[in-house]
């Protein structure tokens, strides 16, 4: 467990002025190697640290640090001085009802299993070309303690492994897939289950070596892989977050409001048995409990902390984290994260079953430009893709360089059945991941 | 700790332990951040310390951070590091003594914002927020005040010993504007690698104002068809974003290994001739400048293209050692957890001897792009048209909005017909730029450019 004792004395006696104080504290170990030839070619190691600290009155100011042996007094009084400065109102905060503890440790993982592990998957991956087959394990503890008795942690450790791979292709340069699987323990990733999805995938997304096709620009009909309702919902989760609903920047406005087809159900989850990751309790210590976040194409329950729960009357569902900006700076500000956000899937759809059933449309089998095509304030898209098309249920060609547009409510709207294949993307070192299964929308509008 | 025997001492270890070159990252840094919507949400400061240890043995690496920096632990992070690369036996080299490299600040600050209270700092946030607040249409705004002071030392066994320290300020804009009950929103910044002068001039708040603007003018503003015509990108980061994201990324050595586009393509012909491109970090002012990159190389100027000759890459050391290149100073990380990778810094098109108002006079229809919101690079890539302008006739007509951009780099460099006599550098003053190494600072500039053809994806009917 994390070692706050020093902090701990300071809480137990806090300076004054202070009137409360906490400490969240989050220890990520992570090895992360990529293999090439049966080899590790390039690696990262880290164990380290990250300290946030609020203290303050009402009003809390924060600081940040990642050395162990910082004075804790000292930290707790610069954060009380920069809460001098803010006129937010009062800061909610969780007290000693809400202790919470879940260790899941596990061993450490040597090295030499994960370049064996590495090595084996790219020989299963034969003949394929593979671009960064990468074997990465981390542990994360996450431990907050305040002024108002909570002493909140969790421990938790997983395994993945992710491969840019594309199909020799005799005279053409076939397209990349991108595949990724997790599970709690390196020993419970199977590389040739690995390598038989991430060869699917590559033969999906360049179309099995089909000839390019133009097509005209209209609405069609549309198979979305997984991948591809992934890339778009890596942004638009934000638009289900209570703290964007309340400042006007999502383009959906509160709870009860109709966003889509009776068949999108969104729901966020501390677990999920198709991913490795947990995230039981959030960075204010609160336990995260799975939501409905939207049921039946319904807005029921937005992501909340303490604070956007508090003004929409109700309990936070522990979605309180911080979250890397594109900009490399220390995400400092407590916020809206998710833990395992995904569309569920429909066991009596296969992907096969939604592509027969579209008749004539695309199969969209990749997306590009996870950051920009998506607009969550006025839910507008448009994100440039590629796939296949398929012309009464037989396919007729690749295509490439496509764009798919429209709003989040007419893509959550055209929704007409979701398929069983949910898989969920990690995305580098996010704490949150998003998960989707294929689903058949009707009468998108494309360009290309 | 005394640096240099520490140093000297890890990497004596690394090398008699099997490495072949060893490098110390050491990066202290302070930043402060404050967050304002009509009153302060937060201050906040933070403090970052720690340090990369690098060692490569031929062409495998294996990066080590961590943030207790005695020897002991580095000497624990070395065998990590050692283990991760499979390094066994005795290897016989010794690190050189450290000479100390000295170069100019690129990049002089006059008022340090470590100097300067939280007053001043807010005072601005208010002021822009009021300003805001003033333009029509503007519901809301939130601004954000980033300054940062980051000191870091690079130190390898080859005897490089090289200080930089890098301070930037900066000011984030996120302006909601509605108006007949549709909402827009969307962020830019206004970024300097200079200190608190940088925001003397008001430019911020002309960047605020045009941020206000674009997204007034987005609102009832017809869809961008779906269709292939001339796109005209205007001078400053337009068209500088276009060979970012176009090639840029493809001709760093990471790319490059990883079945890149380029790799075979050294002295020949890859764009139109009117194209030349340059990555330079050390421009004077620029936001992608600095003395040295992160493995401690001098920061020097690179011709990618010249006359639509494919000329050279961007390649860190790595990079270099696997593909039998030059180093080019071009080594960036974002900070001491990130790997150093192969980056851009400042890209830039060399300014053409096209008429600049000749080249959307003489479109029969099209669009020209006077912003650019973002996009991807890859062999396909993407760019966000912010804000942009049906052409028809060879006049500008109305504004068109949800344009999006897409086309692959070796073909749409071919199609580069005009490029502008005016050179503008980066409005806003940088960006940054995510790849493996984090998100680094870059500005992108240039004149303004027509391509013949391009896809734009929209949802709009033909106009």
């Amino acid at each position: 467990m994390i070692d706050l004792t020093g902090y701990q004395r300071v809480l137990d006696h806090l300076p004054g002025g202070i009137a409360r104080a906490e400490v969240n504290a989050e220890r990520i170990r992570c090895t992360d190697i990529a293999i090439q030839d049966g080899r590790a070619v390039s690696s990262v190691s880290f164990d380290q640290t990250k300290y946030y600290i609020r203290a303050g009155s009402e009003r809390l100011g924060t600081v940040y640090t990642e050395r162990p042996d910082d004075d804790a007094a000292a930290l707790f009084r610069m954060a009380s001085e920069n809460a001098r400065w803010t006129d937010a109102g009062d800061t909610p905060m969780n007290g000693a009802e809400r202790c919470f503890s879940d260790t899941d440790s596990g061993e450490n993982e040597p090295v030499r299993d994960m370049i064996a592990l590495g090595a084996k998957t790219e020989s299963a991956l034969n003949p394929a070309n593979v671009h960064g087959l990468h074997v990465r394990v981390t542990e994360r503890e996450l431990r907050t303690v305040n002024s108002l008795g909570l002493d909140s942690f969790t421990h938790c450790h997983w395994a993945e492994m992710n491969a840019a791979v594309s199909l020799p292709r005799p005279g053409m340069q076939a397209a990349e897939a991108e595949a990724n699987v997790s599970a709690a323990r390196l020993s419970q990733l199977d590389p040739d289950a690995f390598a038989r999805k991430a060869l699917a995938l590559a033969e999906r997304t360049d179309g099995g070596a089909m000839k390019p096709m133009a097509v005209s620009s209209s609405a069609y009909d549309c198979v979305m892989t997984g991948q591809v309702l992934r890339n778009i919902l890596m942004t638009a989760w934000r638009c289900f977050s209570a703290e964007t609903m309340q400042s006007g920047s999502s383009c959906f406005r509160e709870p009860g409001e109709k966003i889509g087809s009776s068949f999108v159900n969104f729901i966020n989850a501390p677990i999920h048995p198709l991913s490795g990751k947990k995230m039981p309790v959030d960075s204010e210590g609160t336990p995260m409990r799975e939501t409905a976040v939207v049921q039946g194409g319904m807005l029921a329950n937005p992501l909340s902390t303490l604070s956007s729960a508090r003004k929409f009357g109700t309990e936070s569902n522990g979605c309180a984290g911080r979250i890397p900006v594109m900009t490399g700076n220390v995400p400092i500000a407590l916020t809206t994260v998710p833990g395992l956000f995904f569309l569920k899937p429909d066991a009596q759809n296969t992907q096969g079953q939604l592509i027969k059933r579209m008749g004539t449309g695309f199969v969209l089998t990749y997306s590009l430009d996870l950051f920009h095509s998506v607009n969550i304030a006025s839910g507008q898209f448009s994100v440039p893709c590629g796939g296949y098309f398929v012309q009464n249920g037989e396919t007729a060609g690749s295509v490439s360089q496509m764009t798919v547009a429209g709003s989040l409510r007419d893509l959550f709207t055209a929704v007409e059945a979701v398929g069983d294949d949910l898989d969920f993307d990690d995305f580098y070192f996010r704490n949150y991941c998003v998960g989707s299964p294929s689903a058949l929308l009707r009468g998108l509008k494309f360009s290309g | 700790m005394q640096l240099n025997s520490t140093a000297a001492s890890v990497f004596a270890y690394a090398l008699h332990n099997g490495a072949d070159f060893a490098e110390l990252f050491l990066e202290d840094r302070d930043d402060v951040s404050i967050d304002y919507t009509d009153r302060v949400n937060e201050v906040s400061r933070m403090r970052s310390f720690g340090a990369g240890l690098y060692l490569l043995k031929g062409n495998s690496g294996a990066y080590v951070y961590l943030n207790d920096l005695s020897e002991p632990a580095l000497r624990r992070a070395a065998d990590n590091a050692l283990a991760l690369m499979g390094a066994s036996g005795k290897g016989s080299g010794m690190p050189a003594p450290f000479s100390v490299l000295r170069r100019e600040n690129p990049c002089p600050v006059a008022v340090s914002p470590s100097e300067i209270g939280q007053e001043k700092k807010i005072s601005m946030l208010r002021d822009a927020g009021l300003y805001a607040s003033s333009l029509p249409d503007v519901s809301c705004c939130r601004v954000t005040w980033f300054d940062r002071d980051q000191r870091v030392t690079i130190l390898n066994s080859e005897g490089t010993y090289a200080e930089d320290r890098r301070v930037t300020t900066r000011m984030r804009f996120i302006p909601i504007v509605a108006r007949n009950g549709e909402t827009a929103s969307s962020f830019s910044e206004y970024c300097a690698a200079a200190g608190m002068e940088a925001f003397e001039s008001g430019k911020h708040l002309e960047q605020l104002k045009a941020s206000c603007d674009r997204l007034r003018g987005a609102i009832g503003a017809p869809e961008a068809p779906s269709c292939r015509v001339p796109v005209v990108l205007e001078a400053g980061a337009c068209s500088g974003t276009f060979f970012h994201e176009a090639c840029g990324h493809q001709l760093e050595t990471r790319s490059l290994q990883q079945d890149g586009i380029f790799w075979d393509l050294r002295g020949q012909k890859i764009a139109s001739p009117k194209v030349t491109l340059i990555d330079d970090g050390t421009l004077p002012n620029l936001y992608g400048s600095s003395r040295f990159d992160d493995e401690g190389m001098p920061r020097q100027r690179n011709t990618l293209i010249e006359n639509g000759v494919l000329k050279g890459f961007l390649a860190d050391r790595i990079g270099a050692r696997r593909l039998g290149l030059s180093r080019t100073g071009s080594g960036r990380r974002q900070d001491y957890a990130h790997a150093p990778g192969p980056r851009m810094s400042n890209t830039f098109l060399a300014a053409g001897t096209d008429d600049d108002d000749e080249m959307i006079r003489d479109m029969d229809e099209g669009l020209y792009v006077t912003e650019i919101g973002g996009g991807t690079g890859g062999r396909e890539f993407t760019l966000l048209a912010a804000c942009a302008y049906w052409v028809k006739n060879g006049r500008i007509g109305p504004r068109v909005k949800g344009a999006i951009l897409v086309g692959r780099g070796d073909e749409t460099m071919l199609k580069i017909d005009r490029v502008g006599r005016r050179f503008v550098f980066e409005q806003g003053g940088g960006s940054f730029c995510g790849a493996d190494s984090g998100f680094i600072p870059t500005t992108t500039s240039g004149p303004r450019m027509r391509i013949a053809e391009m896809l734009v994806g929209g949802k709009g009917e033909k106009l």
